[in-house]
């Protein structure tokens, strides 16, 4: 069960999006979804839900096949896009009522009492919203859906620091009453390493990486030291991005088991979620390799 | 009690360590209830996947026991488990690494223990 992506292919006039594209979400977990500008991400994420049409390849949402002409399955999909897609004169209160209409799923009550933390009124009309009052609000509704899969695409743009962290909690408040399937993408990516299990790393329309958030900052890690001595000790690793110093250098390795080492003048450092992003997806680090 | 998360170590080690230290400073007294996976999770901020698998490490040494229906709660004896375990990796935690960095400052073994002996008349 979950969310299957079978080689998907979706072009832009001659620009590739998502160059066949396989990778599944499982159901019941935090997915951060991460990439570049530009990447693919929302394109993947429209694409799931069935906003983005015309694209090569198969998707299957609880092992039923998605089709563009059924829409069977939307009822368990909430996307909150980046786009506003709201009408920019009606009133928070007003929106809330017609998601209410689409979405019996949605509690509204909830919604309403969630305004308040984030500094809303339910008067307010969207044109109104600040940026970061917009977001807020569309979040406000992604957590008051009870679908089994809602997609954030970036929950956080113009959030102030209070506000990203009120979400974060109301987020893992609903995954632990809920046990829903979550994607997140955002480019905050120290904020939400812990918060998500699964990572999926997204670059140039292809999947580089889909994992356990845990498993793979387990095994990734930075060896800094003798240009010489490195070659030799990662000769079987899979070494993503390389930096000379002179005649010393780091090299940042992924996939092992990150090692202890007793050699002096050797120095072996975990990585960061973003430290590791930044390496996969860099263009410079990885043009020397 | 506080949680200080740092990134020089996997989360969830970090999360076992630190409620075994609340454990054994008396924050969570034996046979008492420790917060939940979804309490730590919400106010911590960190996947109640991770938070678990923070909990079962403490669970497998023993140090908590989960009672069905009710939630985690701290093993009568933790304390003194703690405090064994403690002592067994007394030498690899800190007798190993100050008698390196010792030597590479240079410092005599008579040296270390005068430095040990007015530790202890400080402590006083």
């Amino acid at each position: 069960m979950g969310i299957e992506i079978k080689n998907i292919t979706k072009k832009y006039g001659k620009k590739t999006a998502l160059d066949s594209v396989s990778l599944e979400f499982e159901k019941g977990k935090i997915y951060g979804l991460l990439g570049r500008n530009g990447a693919g991400k929302s394109t993947l994420l429209n694409i799931i839900d069935g906003r983005s049409t015309g694209f090569d390849g198969e998707i299957y949402i609880d092992g039923e096949k998605h089709s563009n002409k059924d829409r069977l399955y939307f009822e368990d999909i909430f996307l909150i896009s980046e786009d506003n897609l709201y009408p920019p004169d009606m009133s928070i209160n007003e929106i809330f009522k017609d998601t209410k209409k689409f979405r019996k799923s949605f509690d509204a009550e909830k919604a309403n009492a969630m305004l308040e933390k984030f500094g809303l009124k339910a008067k307010s009309r969207i044109k109104e919203l600040s940026t970061g009052g917009n977001t807020a609000f569309k979040n406000i509704i992604g957590l008051c859906i009870n679908t089994p899969y809602v997609f954030f695409d970036e929950p956080t743009l113009g959030l102030d620091a209070v506000n990203r962290e009120v979400f974060y909690r109301l987020l893992l408040e609903r995954y632990s009453e809920t046990d829903g399937t979550f994607i997140l993408t955002t480019h905050l990516i120290s904020e939400i390493s812990n918060i998500i299990e699964k990572l999926v790393i997204i670059d140039k329309g292809k999947i580089i990486l889909n994992d356990d958030c845990i498993n793979v900052l387990e095994n990734s890690f930075c060896i800094s030291g003798d240009k010489t001595l490195l070659c030799e000790l990662t000769e079987d690793k899979n070494v993503i991005s390389k930096q000379y110093f002179g005649n010393s250098a780091s090299y940042y390795v992924i996939g092992s088991e990150i090692p202890h080492s007793t050699v002096t003048g050797l120095e072996i450092k975990k990585l960061t979620l973003q430290e590791l992003f930044i390496k996969l997806t860099e263009d410079e680090g990885r043009e020397t390799l | 009690m506080v949680f200080k998360f740092s990134d020089d170590k996997p989360i969830y080690i970090q999360i076992a360590e630190q409620l075994e230290d609340a454990i054994f400073t008396g924050t969570f007294p034996e046979e008492t209830q420790i917060p939940s996976t979804t309490e730590l999770s919400v106010s911590l901020q960190i996947n109640p996947a991770t938070v678990l698998k923070g909990m079962n490490i403490l669970v497998s040494e023993n140090i908590i026991y989960k009672k069905r229906g009710l939630g985690m709660f701290v093993t009568s004896g933790a304390t003194e488990k703690i405090r064994k375990k403690r002592q067994e990796s007394f030498y690899e935690d800190f007798i190993s690494p100050l008698v390196s960095e010792a030597q590479k400052l240079g410092l005599s073994k008579d040296e270390i223990n005068s430095l040990i002996e007015r530790g202890y008349k400080n402590g006083d």
